[in-house]
């Protein structure tokens, strides 16, 4: 186990699916899926509600095996890791994760430093500043003795992020990050994604904004009834004809420029 | 689910010891004079509860082993029909058909068309229902005094129009307790005891009826102070007080005078160290309190003073 | 830094130590306590005969045996089950995420009066006093409750929490159902089975302890050195084991080791109740959720609480005793009506 974590130290790392399907009740959630989340890039998943974005989410932390297929961690298969292997790999933030409610701010990020534990889990020195620092670069340090209960929805929401940076990890993967956060929060957190990716990680997110996912991220993954209907840059994704296929809508798109990047506007039948 | 049964299980644990304690405190009417020819009389039992009889019984169920004996013991055996299972003397119980005991089953004993009933301690509710359904129905608790077995002789035997059987039957084991008593008549003090019920060390206390043998052979009961009639000692106690026998009355359950020695703790037991380990084969006639309770204060007092008893 | 840096090491090893140092008075306390008038210059003077191995102590063969052949197993026994039964239920509390869950939860109670009851009414009566018979009897018939449930819930097809506690439920309703059909049927010779039904520690013996500690110990490792995944356990499945943890294995590990310890504890004293119960709750309300420190913590509040619940049941209305399990229950139905009525209660 050792062994390959230092393998991957000076590796890159990224998630890869190859020939993925997923079956639950006699039917395809995912069909044949091929496609990597590259590192130093943040990756968009988009789709329809039922596409299938959840289960691709946790197909790519390993928590769902594969029906047919295999998704790899750099080129090691998923499934030949270990929970904590993976754990030390890959930091995933749920859409809504239960944290009970008295359960401290900074006690729920620490749980994020369990796989770095020893064998009582007794943190040390270096979990205390792993939590510490997580904590600054999410801005809520000054929540961090207050319980979970008394949060907004917001704020929980950046501790849940702060919890997979305190993981140390060089893999996120994300549902709705942004979800029910202010302006200014929702551009400190897809700062702080940039930032990492321009670290080196390799970054998924999960969203319902287009618009995010163009303003934001490198790269898009268009899901469409169980496969992959196209995937690439926001330019080559965000056309009229894929949104029509997908969301049913017609848009007007204003193509990318020095000042803003590309922007769909959905137009209303008139 | 489990707190509730065992709450339940405890409700009927402590109505069964506590049943030993209560016998019946109402009194006898002894002046219901209605001669033995003369029907319909009217009787009062020893609860109180007054019943009308327009004939001698000729069905009778008992679920009662010690009335059992009684009736048998007067000379009313050829009424008796149906028994409980526990009912096991005299000899003619062995054909008489078995009601059960705990789970007595009244359609059951609708089927024998009985005329009268007698039930003991723990069978209030069917004594009610029986007595709903129109059948005289007499609860006889456990007798905790050798005189209220008497008045429990003398009911029978008014009921059963056998009074002057039942008066004989008073008078021989009147005869026959004096005649233990006036034995031990020069013992002062007799040795202290410890009976065992139940090797999780139960015993006896004062007010019930086995600690009331125990008393009238002059035998210092170590449980003589306990609060109820069915106490669980603690191996402590039982060590400090340091009796000088031990009657057990659980052979059962395996236990003899060899098992006990070999108790952790228990060799520092004067009745261990001096052998003085008594078992009591014949539980029965020592812990029902019916016509036989001579016999067994005559069983007791053979095994504790064998010089005076042969 | 100065955020971050905790005392809490600090804090759960004086917590700790003072634990102990409760449990270790009032451990001294009960040997002298019972029946017979022993002083402690009495005792003291026979622990030293037993270290040194002379006895140049003039100290009668009664108080001797007493202390050593009584009251030491009483205490060592109150220890080591009520530690026990604490431990496994901090453990079920954590691993159902209940703080109402208790290590009978899942019929280890039930399994073992129906094994008590059938052997009461079996033709082996005759053993029942004697020998190992009947604790082995409650430990196998626990332990193979336990087994069924699980066994039970696989077949529903997850080891989670639902179809553990159902199958638990289950079991234990028909147990229990059986159990009282028997006490009902048997008259005079189910007498026993109360004896055992309320537990007590009447009739220990040392050769009880050392037959039922092997199994407290193992499983007691097992949640000494695992125990700190509960913290983990409290988030849902899915946050545990992306955090690292392989839930299903740990859950079923865990379950095992607790069972394993209430198992032995029945064994040992028969039913003890509302121990597992409220010592984890109450830790819980002082020191908070942090399992690291609860499970121990725990352990050794309910190894003080059984000697002392024990020492009430052995003297308060000498010379007779009410068996232990009766004592726990008048203390812990006021408990959960105090509860009822503070704030400080947990939200599940």
């Amino acid at each position: 186990m050792i062994a390959k974590y230092f393998m991957f130290k000076d590796s890159k790392k990224f998630i890869e699916f190859r020939n993925v399907s997923f079956k639950f009740a006699d039917r395809f959630i995912l069909k044949d899926i091929s496609t990597t989340i590259n590192s130093g890039k943040v990756t968009a998943l988009i789709g329809r509600n039922g596409a299938g974005k959840t289960t691709f989410l946790k197909l790519s932390s390993g928590i769902l095996k594969p029906s047919n297929g295999d998704v790899f961690l750099g080129d090691i298969s998923l499934s030949n890791m270990t929970s904590k292997e993976r754990a030390l790999n890959i930091g995933v933030v749920q859409q809504l994760p239960f944290a009970p409610d008295e359960m401290k701010v900074r006690d729920l990020v620490m749980l994020g430093r369990y796989p770095h534990l020893g064998l009582f889990a007794q943190e040390s020195k270096q979990d205390m500043i792993a939590v510490e620092d997580a904590l600054k670069k999410v801005e809520c340090l000054s929540l961090a003795f207050r319980t979970m209960g008394s949060l907004s929805g917001g704020e929980k929401r950046k501790i849940f992020i702060a919890r997979a940076l305190a993981q140390n990890v060089d893999i996120f993967l994300m549902d709705e990050p942004t979800a029910n956060l202010d302006l200014d929060a929702q551009l400190n957190i897809f700062a702080l994604l940039q930032k990492l990716a321009s670290e080196g990680a390799a970054i998924l997110v999960v969203l319902h904004d287009v618009n995010q996912a163009s303003i934001y991220c490198d790269d898009i993954i268009l899901l469409h009834e169980s496969s992959i209907l196209t995937e690439g840059t926001p330019d080559q994704v965000l056309t009229k004809k894929y949104l029509y296929d997908v969301f049913g809508v017609k848009t007007t798109i204003i193509p990318a420029n020095d000042k803003f990047p590309r922007l769909v506007i959905p137009l209303t039948d008139s | 689910m489990f707190r509730f049964t065992t709450a339940v299980i405890v409700i009927i644990f402590s109505l069964f010891v506590t049943s030993g304690c209560f016998g019946s405190n109402s009194t006898f009417d002894s002046n219901s004079k209605t001669p033995s020819t003369g029907f319909p009389k009217t009787v009062t039992d020893l609860a109180g509860f007054s019943f009308v009889i327009n004939e001698t019984p000729q069905n009778v169920l008992s679920i009662s082993p010690a009335a059992t004996e009684i009736l048998f013991a007067i000379g009313a055996g050829n009424s008796v029909v149906a028994i409980d299972s526990h009912s096991n003397f005299p000899n003619q119980t062995e054909n008489l058909p078995k009601l059960g005991f705990q789970d007595v089953n009244t359609e059951v004993i609708m089927s024998y068309e009985p005329d009268f009933i007698i039930t003991t301690g723990g069978h209030e509710d069917l004594t009610q229902q029986l007595r709903t359904l129109g059948i005289t129905t007499v609860l006889l608790d456990g007798a905790v005094s050798i005189n209220e077995i008497y008045l429990q002789i003398s009911l029978l035997g008014e009921i059963m129009a056998l009074e002057n059987n039942a008066q004989v039957l008073i008078t021989d084991m009147g005869k026959q307790i004096s005649t233990i008593e006036k034995k031990l008549e020069n013992v002062d003090n007799g040795p202290s005891v410890y009976f065992e019920l139940d090797p999780g060390l139960w015993t006896v206390g004062s007010n019930s009826f086995i600690g009331e043998l125990l008393s009238i052979l002059k035998l210092r009961n170590i449980a003589a102070n306990s609060a109820t009639a069915y106490p669980q000692l603690n191996l402590e106690s039982i060590v400090t007080e340091n009796p000088d026998i031990i009657l057990l009355a659980d052979f059962q359950y395996g236990e003899n005078s060899e098992s006990v020695k070999t108790r952790p703790g228990w060799e520092l037991i004067s009745a261990v160290q001096n052998n003085q380990i008594l078992e009591i084969i014949d539980a029965d006639i020592v812990s029902r309190p019916g016509p036989r309770v001579g016999n067994g204060l005559q069983l007791i007092a053979k095994l504790i003073y064998p010089d005076i008893f042969d | 830094m100065k955020y971050m840096f905790n005392n809490s090491t600090n804090k759960s090893f004086f917590s700790l130590t003072a634990a102990l140092a409760i449990l270790i008075i009032v451990s001294i306390f009960s040997l002298s306590q019972g029946y017979a008038d022993i002083h402690f210059g009495t005792i003291g003077k026979i622990f030293l005969e037993i270290i040194s191995g002379n006895e140049h102590y003039n100290i009668s063969d009664s108080s001797k045996l007493i202390i050593t052949e009584i009251r030491l197993p009483r205490l060592v026994a109150s220890i080591i089950v009520g530690g026990a039964l604490a431990y496994s239920g901090a453990t079920y509390q954590g691993i159902f995420r209940n703080p109402l869950a208790d290590p009978f939860l899942l019929g280890i109670a039930s399994g073992a009066s129906l094994g008590i009851a059938l052997l009461v009414i079996s033709p082996w009566q005759q053993n029942l006093y004697v020998g190992i018979l009947t604790p082995l009897v409650a430990f196998v018939s626990s332990g193979l409750t336990i087994v069924v449930v699980l066994f039970l819930a696989r077949k529903a097809g997850k080891f989670d929490n639902y179809s553990i506690i159902l199958a638990g439920v289950a079991l234990s309703s028909i147990f229990s159902a059986f159990t009282s059909f028997i006490l009902l049927t048997g008259g005079e010779n189910a007498r026993p089975i109360f004896g055992f039904l309320f537990g007590g520690f009447n009739t220990i013996t040392w050769l009880k302890i050392f037959l039922g500690t092997p199994y407290v110990l193992m499983g007691g490792m097992t949640i000494f050195f695992l125990g700190h995944r509960l913290n983990l356990l409290q988030l849902d499945d899915d946050q545990a084991q992306n955090l690292g943890l392989n839930v299903e294995k740990t859950r079923i590990i865990l379950l095992a080791a607790a069972s394993l310890i209430a198992a032995a504890a029945v064994a040992m004293a028969g039913i003890i109740g509302f121990v597992g119960l409220i010592i984890p709750h109450m830790i819980r309300l002082i020191v908070g959720s942090d399992y690291r420190l609860l499970l121990p913590l725990s352990a050794i509040f309910g190894a003080t609480f059984v000697v002392i619940t024990d020492v009430i049941a052995r003297t308060i209305i000498e010379p007779q005793e009410i068996p232990v399990g009766i004592v726990t229950a008048m203390v812990g139905g006021p408990f959960f009506i105090w509860l009822l009525s503070s704030q400080k209660r947990i939200s599940m």
